[in-house]
C-alpha cells in the first residue's frame, strides 16, 4: 500500500512538473528585448509556478486578439500602441482586466487559477512593476502568439 | 448532505462577484504647463466599500497625481503603482475627488466612471 502511495505521489509530481513551461529565464533574454518607441507600450503576461490548477491553461486575448497562453511558470510580452486595453481569458467563464496604456509605459498582467464551479478559472490581474519583475525573474520566457 | 449543498452554494456565491457598475464618460486630460498636475499624498488609510461588494484600501503614504477631470471632478492617478478595483472583472482605476471627498473612480481602460454609494473623506496633503 505504501509503495502504491509513493508511486501515485511520484506520478503526480512528475505530471505537475511536466505542466511547467520551459525556456530561457528573464536574465537570459533581457538584453534582447527591444526598447519601446515613443508611441508604443508593453504588456507583460506571466504566471507563477504555483501548483494549484497547474494543468489548467487558457488563451489570453488583448482586445479580442489571442496573444498567447497562460501556462504555469512562463512569461511573454506584447507591444501595443498607446490606448485602452482589455485582457481576457476564458475557461468556464470569461475573466477580464481593463487598463490604459501610455507610450513607453509597461503594464504587468499576472494570471492565476481561481476556484470555479466545475474547473478552475484563469484570472488576469494588474501587478506593480516591482512585484512583477521579482516574480518573473525565475520564469521561462515563451514567445507570444504572432499577429 | 446539507453540508454538501451548503458548500456548493458557498462556492457558487464566491464565484459570482457582482459587476462594477459604470457609465461612459468623457475624460479631459490635464494640459501640460497649466499647473493642473497637482500631486497629493494620502495621510491616513481609507477603506472604500465598492458597489461590487468588495472593499479596497487607499494606503497612507500613497502618492497620486492629477491627470485630468471627469464631470467637473478631479481625477488622480496612482503615481508609483497600479491601482485597481474589482468586481466580476479587474479594472484599473483612478480616484475621482470632489474636494477631499472620494466620490467614485474613473476607469481609464473603458473611459467610464463608477460612482460610490458610500463616499469617503480622504485626508491628504
Amino acid at each position: 500500500m505504501r509503495m502504491l502511495r509513493c508511486i501515485g505521489l511520484f506520478t503526480l509530481l512528475a505530471f505537475l512538473a511536466g505542466c511547467a513551461a520551459t525556456g530561457p529565464k528573464m536574465s537570459e533574454v533581457k538584453s534582447t528585448i527591444p526598447a519601446l518607441s515613443q508611441d508604443q507600450g508593453r504588456i507583460y503576461f506571466y504566471r507563477t509556478r504555483s501548483i494549484f490548477g497547474a494543468a489548467i491553461t487558457a488563451d489570453l486575448r488583448v482586445n479580442g486578439d489571442v496573444v498567447g497562453r497562460s501556462t504555469r511558470g512562463s512569461f511573454f510580452f506584447v507591444d501595443r500602441p498607446a490606448g485602452n486595453y482589455e485582457v481576457a481569458s476564458s475557461t468556464e467563464t470569461e475573466k477580464k482586466a481593463t487598463f490604459a496604456l501610455s507610450g513607453r509605459e509597461t503594464k504587468y498582467v499576472r494570471t492565476y487559477v481561481g476556484m470555479g464551479i466545475l474547473v478552475g478559472r484563469i484570472i488576469p490581474e494588474l501587478v506593480n512593476a516591482d512585484e512583477a519583475e521579482k516574480e518573473m525573474a525565475d520564469l521561462a520566457y515563451v514567445e507570444s502568439a504572432k499577429k | 448532505m446539507k453540508q454538501l449543498w451548503l458548500s456548493v452554494v458557498m462556492v457558487l456565491l464566491a464565484s459570482c462577484a457582482a459587476e462594477i457598475p459604470r457609465q461612459p464618460t468623457t475624460f479631459i486630460p490635464s494640459s501640460e504647463g497649466e499647473g493642473h498636475s497637482r500631486v497629493i499624498q494620502v495621510d491616513e488609510d481609507a477603506d472604500v466599500r465598492l458597489p461590487s461588494g468588495y472593499s479596497r484600501s487607499i494606503r497612507a503614504g500613497s502618492i497620486w497625481k492629477q491627470s485630468g477631470t471627469v464631470e467637473a471632478r478631479a481625477v488622480y492617478k496612482a503615481a508609483k503603482e497600479v491601482f485597481t478595483i474589482e468586481g466580476t472583472h479587474v479594472h484599473e482605476a483612478y480616484l475621482l475627488l470632489d474636494g477631499n471627498t472620494l466620490v467614485g473612480f474613473f476607469l481609464p481602460g473603458e473611459s467610464a466612471v463608477s460612482w460610490l454609494k458610500q463616499k469617503v473623506t480622504l485626508k491628504f496633503h
